[in-house]
């Protein structure tokens, strides 16, 4: 019985215990989050800013952003993967639902608030300190702004830290949008250093950066408002940063094709970067480029590579406007390209993913940005015409036949054996994009068989057209593997061509045909040596164009002379056709047009695709459809006119 | 739901009509006919506890139709044939236990019947005690063991489905150890509860349960009387005696702050005092696909891609030449027969149980094994259960009830792999000639993918499991202290510990890239705790006989806490390595944000409860709760809110006795308010969405960042439901037709709702409190005995239909709708907000020029210009149903729903001598479906639909497809272009369906023949489940197997990429996922 006395009273005193009241169990004590108090503290505002910098990250460079910054455009046509980009392609049927989830960095705008008003009471942080962290939210607040207002034009404007939900809003006057533009980069360029510094180290915001933005903010502006003054202090702008660029580390490379090297990716003529990583952590890279859409992964570099490596076969022969393995086969596929037992050119490593969502508008490159090839060397430093043979016989086991794939090309030996012969891997022609009419074209290059295909700008279609090679990264693993270089989002050379349209609006000619002549002269440059009859193919390397030689009967002193402008030639036009050969495939053409009101001219003169509907309606996206049905209380949000 | 026949006659026996009498003495005459030659006579007399003859019972010899009834003073003769004399007699009397008793040669035999404790005062579990079911107030669907263990099944909510009115359960998943969507009288929040910062508060499972399962409406899970926030796959089927499901606001409200999505009360089994007994019940088959799904053969998918390359655009997937070889010979590989599988499916249950007068146990081992469709894809059980109840003193009395699980799911390839099957091409090869696996059967552009017969060939290199321990425990001590009143503590703790293990080698079907430098692994553990402790005091009196007073008083608290770590490399070395080993791969990382991470959760709650009944004719409860919940703003956290409810036992009102027809009869009626604390904890504070970035390439530029994604709320309070229910219990003729009928309304307030807030103002989202919605409902069951003849044969129905109205009421500040977040007020809570379908343009049609914009083609999909949402939404404002030529998102519309017209189910049972036979019937009517499967996105984040449908890059779904010379409004024209203009109105389709849920056929072995073995009984049965559905124009249409859901989201968002979802991702929606399986099975069920 004592056993239960014991037990008995361990009951109660239990019960007892048990009553104890625990009002602690009702405090909240966040420990493995981060809240927005932290905002207030050194940690949190460097944190807020690296996650905008990672926000922009998730725009810049991705396959939605890479394709609506140029189609719709002179430049670029629908590629044969353009899926649903063929709405912005060709602008039938683009509704606020094509760009929602366009207004995202509005909460980066918030955080920058955040960092603004919170920020200069924040504890322990040395002055030093504190001025380059605001430094960084005024550039970033007028980048981001600056995208916005040219992207959908009428948008909300807030400057302060917003902590109050509200279900309404509304568009504010693009001019105060402006006004807070260029405020935050005057303050920037104050608060930043001239380079960048630690730990905003690569290509991240400077004063350097925020002078380049400030010029091309007051050039847009100045086109908005025609004001003469805007147009002035664009120029200014532009001229001091060149005058001075030694102060911000800038200039351009002898060679146009150096600032598109790899390694020269975050030296002297980069001035902002979106950064990616193959560290899983700080970037977004997968192996195997599982991802694409809206992830943050860098893949401009191959929006406009087409399916043509793994499609076209060794007999592939070409009618009026598209590719068959042999006439036989024309019966069960007219519409395009169909494998032939044995493939010249596999999908590799150094070939990527082939998107195919842009395809070059070749008609208006070569006839009119690029009609002089000879003298300059951006569209060969522009474009791969060329794709030497990796693909192995059908009875090597180590390559690969139908279609499949392999983790590295076969760069030597035997290739297939073609009706014209065996191929040699990295020495014969699989595919050749001229960029004149050949005679005897796809198969014969005048009366000689050609092993390979020749397709000659006219027989060019949505899946066969050159490659835009500039962004290429052939540091890649795995052949989908998302590139994890920088997203150059603006590069010296462009400084010089604000100067020059500023220049041009101010009425001063000549100094535009100055700053113009600079960019010019430097593409007159090239690395190779003197004409080689018959050398531009073949070598060990893959399916590359190897070397830079002149053309026949050019040497750099002649093509400076003939690249030299005079004042009188310099006309917007100009300009625009300038800034396709400086700039082609980076993701600037759209807003370029836009800025200049030149959007439905060039689109009527050169994009037959474009031209049935495009309107100066289509000079604003529209407002993102998420923005409209979620503003549900107050006045309804306005669409943009048009859409 | 009981077995047989549910007499729940309240009555006293001796209130017996005459009209029974009259019954039983024709069966007499009838009876006596069969009286044979050879037989001798046995004599008695039936007695009550009391010694009074008993009159009217019936005795039965076993097995046979021979018997007769007891007279008014009880005695009895019968006619035994001499072959019988050894049977055993079967004495039964409603209200008494029924006896056997062996003849054994005997002549004479009188017996003392007892009153049948759970005929006469059935109990209910009601929370925190029982109570008499005459007692009952509150709307409570009791559903026994017997009921639930006809369906073979992983969870319970598996086996409940179709068989209680006003649940509505639908499957979430197909995958063995899958998760199951379960609503008790509809939704109330018209949203997930979770503001994306999902830590899975209520399921320990980071992969592929609860956790991505929509639990904001979710009913509370009661264990043994301690809250059960775990796994349902942890919680073995056979170890479960009884279910009560309290559905209306009277009955949850004792549960208040989580009883608003309803309460399921879980009755485990426990000991009885008396004889040891074992028993062992158990069951093997197998599973299989109930089918595959229809794709396009070889020779339909080349005609498919020609069709494609005939249509509109120039990004047309030729076929290839190996493919154009393989049509030529007649090749076409149906890639899911090559994969699905029939895997075997077995459940053991041992238990050994019993006691004497002061300690009782039980004791069970259990073990479940369900193999999958996909190989080696399967889920796996282990249990051990104990039960202890111990009478310490007179006074005192303590108990335990320990359940432990160990549990593991395999599921290489995930839950998707038909979705990757599907767009296989028919015209690849799986095997090399040389008879190897094909590795990289697919030609043209998506020749990276790697064959799924890596599923099998290369299973060591393909990881994806989860192994989860939990124990679960409830303790209780009980002191009386003076009559009447007793002081009663409980205890629960629950742990769990879980560990998600996933490797992906190259060159395998869940990693394509064939570096090994590219394979992929990470561990991720998970540690979930929740104590919880309740004071109770508990009064119960009968005073004058008459006055039954009983109180509860309660007061508890608990906590819960739930703390993860992640850790994913690149690059492992070996793939024998799989994720054991980090330190050699290339790369590691810690994942995302939520990988990691630790939430506590508070609740402390005091209860009252007070039940009065009246001399069994009238009972009342009235129950007042406060609730402190840590997850709310400060000063908010405390709620209190009462409920009400009353009942009228009509039949024991003297004036019933002149309605002998009625034999039992009950008027319930209650109201009650319920709340929800359902967020997630720290959802007040706002949160920032944490990453990473590299400033340049070196380690000094990598800095965390961060990004607003919640605001904080700090005026964040309770949601609160508040229900009545009006509930008739019935009974007719002899209780052979008994059932319930009840309807009811609920309405909720200052619901917890995360917006979709203007991103425009600084975040996407925020939690609020706001919106009101209602429902109303009305909920039939009935079960009757439909024939029970004296030869044995009895055949009885068990039916039960419902239905659930719901609607938004109000939104924030005066709002009608929110487009944003899919809400119209007047509207059911999730609806389809999309374009209208209606056709495919035809050639020659005169609308395509008149449509400007998008300017389309013959062939493409047709939807209606209708401006609704330009005109507000208001079908009689200006501008309203008129067309402007141009398609745009105001031409959405409301287009379908999610809410079923009714639910209905029915068993049936037939039993004959030593056989019986059950089949289980239920039926989901009038709501939509969505199916991404058939509609089509690009870029979308889920690849739900097939990216390039209708573009001829992957095989696919084998549909009706426009041609110019097949003019079907069905689907459009495959074409080149990529994705067609609103692809996602293809999706939406009539979900209705009547399903064979089961059929069970069993037998009973003699005992006398196995007696000597000492088994007391022995039954043994063969099972069907899911054999086949009866109707569903989902299944006619040839959309899939099964029309019910097997995951969540995915619904393609609408024109085009980027869209609003036309569908809030709360709906279970049937995707290309593992489809519906149907399992063949042999059971046994043994006491010794």
């Amino acid at each position: 019985m004592k056993n239960k006395k014991i037990i008995s009273s361990a009951l109660w005193i239990a019960a007892l215990l048990l009553s104890n009241s625990c009002t602690d169990l009702l405090k909240e004590n966040p420990q493995s989050k981060i809240t927005p108090a932290s905002f207030a503290t050194p940690s949190g505002i460097l944190s807020g800013i690296a996650g905008v910098y990672n926000d922009i990250r998730g725009t810049w460079g991705t396959e939605g952003f890479t394709v609506q910054q140029v189609t719709g455009t002179d430049e670029c046509l629908e590629g044969g993967g353009a899926s649903n980009y063929h709405i912005l392609c060709t602008y039938n049927g683009i509704t606020g639902s094509t760009f929602s989830g366009g207004f995202g960095f509005y909460s980066d705008i918030n955080v920058l608030n955040g960092i603004l008003s919170l920020g200069p009471s924040t504890q322990g942080l040395d002055a030093t300190t504190l001025k380059a962290y605001l430094g960084q939210a005024q550039f970033l607040r007028a980048f981001l702004y600056f995208y916005l207002v040219q992207t959908y034009g009428n948008i909300p404007l807030h400057t302060t830290f917003i902590t109050t939900p509200s279900q309404a809003d509304g568009p504010a006057d693009p001019k105060a949008v402006y006004a807070v533009i260029v405020s935050d980069l005057k303050n920037a360029i104050v608060n930043l250093p001239a380079k960048p510094t630690a730990p905003f180290l690569g290509k991240a915001a400077a004063a350097g950066a925020a002078k380049w933005l400030l010029s091309k903010v007051y050039l847009t502006r100045a086109w908005l408002t025609t004001t003469s003054a805007d147009y002035d202090s664009a120029y200014n702008a532009a001229k001091d940063l060149i005058d001075n660029k030694a102060t911000y580390g800038f200039d351009l490379w002898q060679d146009y094709a150096s600032a598109f090297s790899p390694a020269n990716d975050y030296d002297k003529e980069t001035i902002f970067v979106s950064d990616h990583s193959n560290d899983p952590k700080y970037g977004y890279y997968t192996p195997g480029g599982g991802q694409a859409g809206g992830a943050a992964i860098n893949v401009t570099p191959w929006m406009g590579l087409n399916n043509l490596i793994s499609n076209v076969g060794v007999d592939s022969k070409i009618d009026a406007t598209k590719i068959v393995s042999d006439p036989t086969s024309l019966a069960f596929n007219p519409a395009g390209f169909v494998s032939g037992g044995q493939l010249p050119l596999m999908r590799d490593v150094q070939f990527g993913r082939p998107f195919g969502r842009i395809r070059p508008n070749i008609n208006y490159l070569l006839t009119q940005a690029f009609a002089d090839r000879k003298n300059d060397s951006r569209y060969d430093k522009t474009f791969q015409t060329v794709w030497l043979v990796n693909g192995g016989p059908p009875s090597d086991p180590t390559s690969t036949r139908g279609g499949q794939q392999a983790v590295t090309g076969k760069y030597s030996g035997d290739g297939p054996t073609s009706s014209r012969g065996l191929l040699k891997c990295g020495v014969d022609t699989a595919i050749w994009f001229p960029d004149y009419e050949v005679v005897g074209a796809p198969q014969k290059f005048g009366t000689r068989d050609f092993k390979g295909v020749i397709v000659t700008p006219s027989m060019q279609f949505p899946n066969a057209y050159p490659y835009m090679k500039k962004q290429a990264d052939p540091s890649r693993v795995n052949q989908n593997d998302p590139s994890t270089r920088p997203v150059v989002i603006a590069r010296f050379s462009e400084v010089y061509l604000i100067a020059a349209e500023a220049a041009l609006m101010r009425g001063d000619n000549v100094n535009s045909a100055l700053y113009l002549n600079v960019i010019r002269q430097r593409a007159a440059y090239r690395s190779g040596a003197a004409y080689v009859a018959g050398g531009v193919f073949g070598s060990t390397t893959p399916a590359t164009m190897v070397g830079d030689p002149y053309p026949n009967g050019v040497t750099y002193a002649s093509a400076v002379s003939v690249q030299t402008i005079t004042p009188a030639q310099v006309t917007l036009d100009f300009i625009l056709d300038e800034r396709t050969r400086e700039f082609y495939g980076e993701s600037l053409r759209w807003q370029d047009l836009v800025r200049t009101q030149k959007l439905v001219a060039r689109v009527t003169a050169w994009n037959p695709a474009a031209s049935p509907k495009v309107t100066t309606d289509f000079m604003l996206r529209p407002i993102p459809q998420d923005e409209i049905d979620r503003v549900s209380v107050g006045p309804k949000y306005p669409q943009n006119h048009g859409y | 739901m009981e077995k047989i026949s549910l007499r729940t006659d309240t009555r006293l026996p001796s209130r017996a009509g005459s009209f029974r009498r009259m019954i039983l003495l024709v069966c007499t005459i009838l009876l006596s006919h069969y009286a044979l030659f050879a037989q001798s006579t046995i004599k008695g007399k039936v007695t009550d506890d009391s010694n009074t003859g008993i009159p009217g019972v019936n005795i039965v010899i076993k097995g046979t139709a021979l018997g007769t009834t007891t007279d008014a003073e009880g005695n009895y003769s019968l006619e035994v044939p001499n072959e019988n004399n050894q049977s055993l007699l079967v004495f039964s009397f409603i209200g008494f236990s029924t006896q056997e008793i062996s003849i054994q040669g005997r002549t004479i035999i009188d017996v003392k019947m007892a009153v049948d404790a759970k005929e006469l005062s059935e109990v209910v579990v009601v929370g925190y005690g029982t109570q008499l079911k005459r007692d009952i107030t509150g709307a409570i669907v009791k559903v026994n063991s017997e009921v639930l263990q006809q369906t073979a099944a992983a969870n319970v909510f598996d086996q409940l489905k179709g068989h209680a009115a006003g649940v509505d359960i639908i499957s979430a998943s197909s995958v063995p150890g899958g998760p199951t969507q379960i609503r008790i009288r509809g939704n109330r929040t018209m949203t997930q509860n979770s503001a994306g910062n999902a830590n899975s508060v209520t399921s320990t499972s980071a992969s592929n349960d609860a956790a991505t399962a929509d639990n904001a409406d979710q009913p509370l899970l009661v264990v043994d009387g301690i809250p059960y926030n775990g796994n349902l796959n942890d919680i073995s089927p056979s170890d479960i005696a009884s279910m009560e499901i309290l559905k209306d606001a009277s009955a949850t409200a004792i549960y208040g702050s989580r009883g608003a999505g309803g309460v399921i009360l879980v009755t485990t089994k426990r000991g009885n005092s008396g004889k040891t007994l074992f028993s062992y019940d158990g069951y093997v088959g197998f599973s299989s696909v109930m089918k595959e799904l229809r794709v396009f053969n070889g020779a339909e998918y080349y005609q498919f891609k020609q069709d494609a390359g005939n249509g509109l655009g120039t990004g047309t997937y030729p076929i290839a030449q190996s493919e154009q070889d393989n049509l030529n010979a007649g090749v076409s590989t149906d890639w899911q027969k090559l994969i699905y599988q029939s895997s075997p499916m077995q459940n053991h249950t041992l238990s050994v149980s019993g006691g004497n007068d002061k300690s009782k146990y039980s004791l069970s081992g259990g073990y479940f094994k369900q193999g999958g469709i996909i190989p080696n894809q399967n889920f796996t059980r282990y249990t051990i259960r104990n039960t202890m109840d111990h009478q310490v003193t007179s006074r005192i009395r303590v108990g335990l009830n320990t359940l432990n699980t160990v549990s593991y799911q395999n599921l290489p390839g995930g839950s998707g792999v038909t979705s990757g099957l599907m767009q296989l091409s028919p015209l690849a090869s799986a095997y090399n000639s040389d008879g190897t696996v094909n590795l990289q059967p697919q030609p043209g552009l998506d020749a990276s993918k790697i064959s799924p017969l890596t599923l099998k060939t290369k299973s060591g290199s393909i990881l994806n499991s989860s192994r989860r321990l939990r124990t679960f425990n409830s303790f209780y001590g009980e002191v009386d202290i003076i009559k009447g009143l007793k002081y009663r503590a409980n205890i629960g703790l629950d742990y769990s510990q879980q560990k998600d293990d996933y490797y992906a080698g190259p060159a395998t079907w869940t990693n394509n890239a064939l570096s090994q430098s590219s394979s992929q692994a990470s561990t991720r553990n998970t540690e979930n705790w929740q104590y919880t402790v309740e004071n109770l005091l508990i009064y119960d009196r009968t005073f004058n006989q008459k006055h039954k007073i009983g109180f509860t008083g309660l007061y508890s608290f608990q906590k819960s806490h739930g703390q993860a770590n992640y850790v994913a490399a690149i690059g492992v070395p070996f793939d024998y390595m799989q994720n054991t080993n980090f330190y050699p791969a290339q790369s590691v990382n810690v994942g995302g944000n939520n990988d990691s991470y630790l939430w506590e959760r508070g609740l402390i709650s005091y209860m009252a409860r007070l039940t009065y009944s009246f001399e069994n004719r009238f009972s009342a409860t009235a129950t007042w709760r406060r609730d402190g919940s840590s997850v709310l703003s400060v000063g908010n956290q405390y709620y209190s809110y009462p409920a009400f409810a009353a009942a009228w036992n009509i039949i024991n009102e003297k004036f019933m006795s002149s309605l002998p027809l009625i034999t039992n009869l009950k008027l319930r009626a209650g109201w009650g308010i319920t709340a929800s604390q359902n967020i997630d904890p720290y959802s007040t504070l706002g949160l920032l969405g944490t990453s990473a970035y590299n400033f340049g390439q070196g380690t000094t530029g990598q800095q965390v960042g961060t990004t607003l994604s919640n605001l904080p709320n700090h005026s964040l309070k309770w949601q609160n439901t508040a229900q009545w229910n009006i509930g008739l219990d019935f009974g007719i003729l002899e209780n052979r037709i008994t059932g319930a009928i009840e309807y009811y309304q609920q309405k909720t307030s200052d619901i917890l709702l995360p917006i979709n807030l203007p991103i425009s103002n600084g975040a996407s989202s925020t939690i609020i409190n706001a919106g009101k919605t209602e429902s109303r409902g009305l909920e039939l069951s009935i079960n009757s005995v439909n024939v029970k003849t004296e030869s044995g044969l009895t055949w009885s129905t068990e039916f039960n239909y419902f239905f659930n109205r719901e609607k938004i009421v109000a939104l924030t500040s005066g709002q009608s709708y929110d487009i944003a977040n899919g809400w119209f007020v007047g509207q059911p809570l999730s609806v389809i907000y999309d374009y209208k379908k209606i056709g495919i343009w035809q050639t020659n049609d005169s609308g395509l020029g008149t449509q400007a914009s998008p300017t389309q083609q013959p062939g493409q999909i047709k939807v209606l210009d209708w401006n609704t949402s330009g005109a507000g939404l208001v079908s009689n404002a200006a501008g309203y149903g008129v067309p402007d030529n141009k398609i745009t998102p105001d031409d959405r519309m409301i287009i379908g729903n999610f809410q079923p017209k009714f639910d209905a189910g029915m068993t049936n049972r037939v039993t004959f001598k030593r056989f019986d036979l059950s089949i289980s019937v239920y039926a989901r009517m009038g709501m939509k479906v969505v199916v991404p499967y058939v509609a089509s996105e690009a870029g979308g984040a889920n690849y739900t639909g097939y990216n390039f449908f209708n573009s001829g890059r992957s095989n696919q779904l084998k549909v009706d497809y426009w041609t110019p010379t097949n003019p079907t409004n069905a689907f459009p024209q495959p074409t080149s272009v990529g994705v067609p203009y609103f692809g996602s109105t293809l999706s939406y389709v009539d979900g209705s369906f009547i399903k064979c849920r089961n059929i069970n056929l069993g037998y009973d072995i003699p005992t006398a023949a196995l007696g000597k073995a000492g088994i007391t009984s022995l039954h043994v049965y063969a099972s069907v489940v899911n054999p086949f559905v009866i109707w569903a124009p989902f299944v006619r249409d040839h959309y899939g197997p099964d029309p019910e859901g097997n995951g969540y989201g995915g619904a393609i968002s609408s024109y085009g990429s980027g869209g609003q979802n036309a569908v809030a991702g709360r709906q279970v929606t049937v995707n290309a996922n593992n489809p519906a399986t149907r399992q063949f099975l042999f059971g046994v069920n043994l006491k010794f």
